[in-house]
Parts: structure tokens; C-alpha cells; sequence
């Protein structure tokens, strides 16, 4: 689950795939083939940074067609926090860097009598490993994907030609008539399964339709690229049971954050309430909960939490 | 699915359609939901089953879009067979209430010889293969259609 091990890659080709979207492709350092991946997996990629490394998670495919390859597509962010820029700015064919071994927490249901993906934008990366493994596997799914336009929409001729039957595309900018809206969750047929990724409006959008409309939370899978938002982050004290120490946790900065800095080797991977490696036994005080990991029953026996995301309703003790 | 088999119904809110699915014996504990899904104005259907083939339940449950809930409620051999036939068509237990009216028969595989044993509800018994005490377990195989049987030490 924790592996600290990382795998030099060497970046072999940079694609332009939309004005602001690159795809990036990585290969083994002695021409070896890197390790397989499933549907739905992602690397942590480690990039030098004024402040210390940046670690940043980007989901991996291959639709070069040549075995044993990672390929990352990155799009430029406006604010981007260093992680984007360094990547269309700073990456050239040939450089060397590393990155982690394959993880995965969007993996598709094994369950599912038929799998539906909505993405918007770059939330589409996820889906181009998932659609490969149902297809090689012969089973049931189709594709819905927002954009500006067809310009700005990134693996559009891939997507016509390897899945013909399975896309619909959706452009905002008037080259479609019909716009994604999460009432087409109303079309699926018993034993579905959905998929969102994209904007965290879009996944949470989507989300409250599927529950509306009765999909069992079984059925819905989504992934985020970021934390989801809070309004108000208010500052909580929390006292170490184990060490007996206390600390502060101050309204800009997470749990997880604090504790690392001050030492205690919490293990980590997702960083966005999503994956559960660095949850925490609670002994004492109130958790407000934003992971998407915990079930609602866990959430509401306060007694663990995901420490990179849930927060303090007063103080805490924890069992660490 | 399977635990709940010998539990209560309950009304599961916020569903964009109902089935209610019975035998004769299965008719009468389904009144209280459907009348909850009548105050909540929610659409549903309700059939009693007599002699409807495989492939007709097959195509009514395919038929079904997500959000749809299906309660089933009858005798065991009935609730088994349409139960079955809804997982075939992609719904889960996260989609299915059962109740069974009468007897029910479970499989208890044994820990230790991996020998099916017949069981109502019993708790506590002998594998009919090798004589070991087996304590009946919540562990369910849908592979295997049963449960684990683990090894019971009795204090003399």
C-alpha cells in the first residue's frame, strides 16, 4: 500500500494534443518494459521545486500502441501550483526523472453488466486505460465527454477511431446541440456502473443526480484531481495520545501537512480524501468529514479519520 | 443480500421505481412497502408470480433502468430462483431486499473438508462429512452459494 520505491523513467515523446494539453510519454531507462498497469491507475511523479520536491499524481495510458510504456497527459493549469508549468515548460524529449510504481484507486467493477464514463476535460485521462482494458475484454460500456470544442477536446480522433461505437462528445462551444447534463443518468439500464471525472462542480453535480435518481453508492465512482472545496477552514488543536504532545493546526494547512512537518511519518498517498493511507484513529473530539473513502457509518462513529482532508470540530485526541 | 433474508422489510426511500415481487405466501408482507411507496408517489410494479417463465422475469428485470428496487418475497425456493435471475440481469444487493416466508434452506461449507451441508437455521452443527462441530458464519459465497462453516471449540 506505502511504497516509498521509485522507478526512473526516460521522457521518449511530448505531443501537443490540444493548444494546452500535452501528452507526455515515459519509458524504461535500459529499454526494459515498465511495469502493467490496470484500467483506471495513476503515478505520483516527483518534480524539483523551489520549495522542496513536488509531488503530483496523473493518471497513465498508452494509446502509442507500443507495449511496456507510461503516457501522462498534462494540462496547463492557469494557477498552476508549479506541477503543470514545470511540465510544459521545463520537460524536454530525453530528460530523466522519477516516478512512482503504478497505483490505483479508480479501478473499474468487476460487478458491472455495462460501464458508463462522463468526463469533462482532462478528466478523460483515467478513462483511456479503462476503456483499453473493457475492450480487450470484451465488455459493455460507452463514453460521454465535454469540451470547449473540438479543437480543445484532447484524444478526439483517437477516441473516433479506436471506439467508433462507444463516444458521444459534447462541445460547449456550439459544434454540438446537445450539452452533457447529468439527466442522461436516467437512461442507464439496471447494473451499470458510472464513472465521472472532471471539475470538482462536475463530479459533484453528477454525484447528487445519481443519488437522487436512487444509483446505490456502490454503482458511482468518481475521482478528483484536487481536495474538494470547504468554504471555511477554521484552526483546531489536536494532543497526540501516544506521544502526549499537542499541536496546532492552523485554518491554511491540513492535518496530514502539520503532522509531517513536525516529524511524524504519517504514511500518505492520494493527498485528496480518496484512497485511505493516511487515516487515523480518533480517540476524542468532533470530526468533520471530506474524504470520499470512509463509508457514512465510519464517518459517523468519530472514531477515525482521513487526516489529509477532515478537519477538527474543536480539538481532537488522536491515537498516533 | 442473502443475510437479510429472515429480517424485517423496510422501506428503502429516494428510488425512482419499485418492484414488488411475491408468491401467494409472499403477497401479504409486501402491503406495508407498497402502500409507503403510494404516500411517496413513487411509480412501481407489482406482480404475483405464478407461472412466468425464466426468460420473461429475465427480459421484465433487464428491462429495468438504474435507481429501480426490487423487493422479493416468498417461499425459499421461489425468492432463490428470482433472486438469482435479478443478479443475472445486473441488479446487486445494494438493490434487493429478500423475505423469506417459511423455511429456509442454506449451505454451510465445511472449514475443514469443504463438504456442503444442508441447514435451516441452525446455528451449531455437525459436517455430515467428517464430523466436525461447525459453528455457522455470516460468511457468504456467492461463487459458492454458501456459507463458511468455521471449527466450534465447545468448553465441556
Amino acid at each position: 500500500m506505502y511504497r516509498n520505491s521509485t522507478i526512473q523513467v526516460r521522457v521518449s515523446n511530448i505531443q501537443e494534443e490540444t493548444s494546452t494539453i500535452k501528452r507526455f510519454t515515459l519509458q524504461a531507462m535500459d529499454d526494459s518494459i515498465l511495469p502493467s498497469f490496470s484500467g483506471g491507475s495513476h503515478i505520483t511523479t516527483f518534480l524539483p521545486h523551489p520549495s522542496g520536491t513536488l509531488e503530483k499524481h496523473y493518471s497513465i495510458f498508452n494509446v502509442s500502441g507500443k507495449t511496456g510504456l507510461f503516457e501522462i497527459a498534462v494540462r496547463l493549469a492557469e494557477d498552476s501550483s508549479g506541477g503543470s508549468r514545470y511540465w510544459h515548460q521545463n520537460v524536454q524529449v530525453g530528460d530523466v526523472l522519477p516516478v512512482s510504481y503504478p497505483k490505483n484507486y479508480f479501478p473499474v467493477s468487476f460487478q458491472a453488466k455495462h460501464h458508463v464514463f462522463y468526463a469533462a476535460g482532462i478528466g478523460i485521462t483515467p478513462f483511456l486505460s479503462m476503456m483499453a482494458e473493457l475492450a480487450k475484454k470484451n465488455k459493455s460500456f460507452e463514453l460521454h465527454y465535454a469540451a470547449k470544442s473540438k479543437q480543445q477536446c484532447a484524444f478526439y480522433d483517437y477516441l473516433q477511431n479506436v471506439f467508433p461505437n462507444q463516444c458521444h462528445f459534447y462541445f460547449s462551444n456550439g459544434d454540438s446541440t446537445e450539452r452533457l447534463s447529468p439527466t442522461q443518468l436516467l437512461n442507464h439500464r439496471i447494473g451499470t456502473h458510472v464513472y465521472f471525472c472532471g471539475p470538482e462542480s462536475m463530479i459533484h453535480d453528477f454525484t447528487i443526480a445519481a443519488k437522487a435518481y436512487g444509483y446505490p453508492s456502490f454503482h458511482i465512482h468518481f475521482e478528483r484531481f484536487a481536495p474538494r472545496s470547504i468554504k471555511e477552514k477554521h484552526a483546531f488543536p489536536i494532543k497526540m495520545k501516544k506521544r502526549d504532545t499537542e499541536l496546532e493546526v492552523p485554518a491554511n494547512s491540513s492535518l496530514l501537512e502539520v503532522l509531517l512537518q513536525n516529524g511524524i511519518k504519517i504514511p500518505y498517498s492520494c493527498r485528496v480524501g480518496g484512497c485511505g493511507t493516511c487515516e487515523v484513529k480518533v480517540v476524542d473530539g468532533e470530526v468533520i468529514h471530506f474524504d470520499s473513502f470512509l463509508s457514512e457509518e465510519q464517518q459517523l462513529s468519530n472514531q477515525t479519520m482521513l487526516c489529509c482532508v477532515s478537519r477538527g470540530k474543536g480539538r481532537l485526541v488522536l491515537d498516533i | 443480500m442473502m443475510r437479510r433474508v429472515k429480517e424485517e422489510l423496510f422501506f428503502s426511500k429516494g428510488k425512482r421505481k419499485y418492484l414488488f415481487c411475491a408468491d401467494s405466501e409472499g403477497v401479504e408482507a409486501l402491503y406495508p412497502l407498497v402502500r409507503q411507496a403510494m404516500e411517496d408517489k413513487a411509480p412501481f410494479d407489482f406482480h404475483e408470480i405464478k407461472h412466468e417463465s425464466d426468460s420473461f422475469l429475465d427480459l421484465w428485470f433487464s428491462q429495468q433502468k438504474m435507481g429501480t428496487y426490487l423487493y422479493l418475497s416468498g417461499k425459499w425456493d421461489f425468492v432463490h430462483r428470482l433472486k438469482n435471475l435479478a443478479i443475472e440481469a445486473g441488479f446487486t444487493e445494494y438493490e434487493v431486499q429478500i423475505k423469506v416466508i417459511g423455511p429456509i434452506r442454506k449451505k454451510v461449507i465445511c472449514c475443514q473438508c469443504h463438504g456442503v451441508n444442508d441447514v435451516d437455521e441452525e446455528m451449531h452443527i455437525t459436517c455430515m462429512h467428517c464430523g466436525i462441530s461447525l459453528e455457522v458464519s455470516n460468511h457468504y459465497s456467492r461463487r459458492l452459494e454458501a456459507y463458511l462453516g468455521y471449527s466450534s471449540i465447545q468448553s465441556s
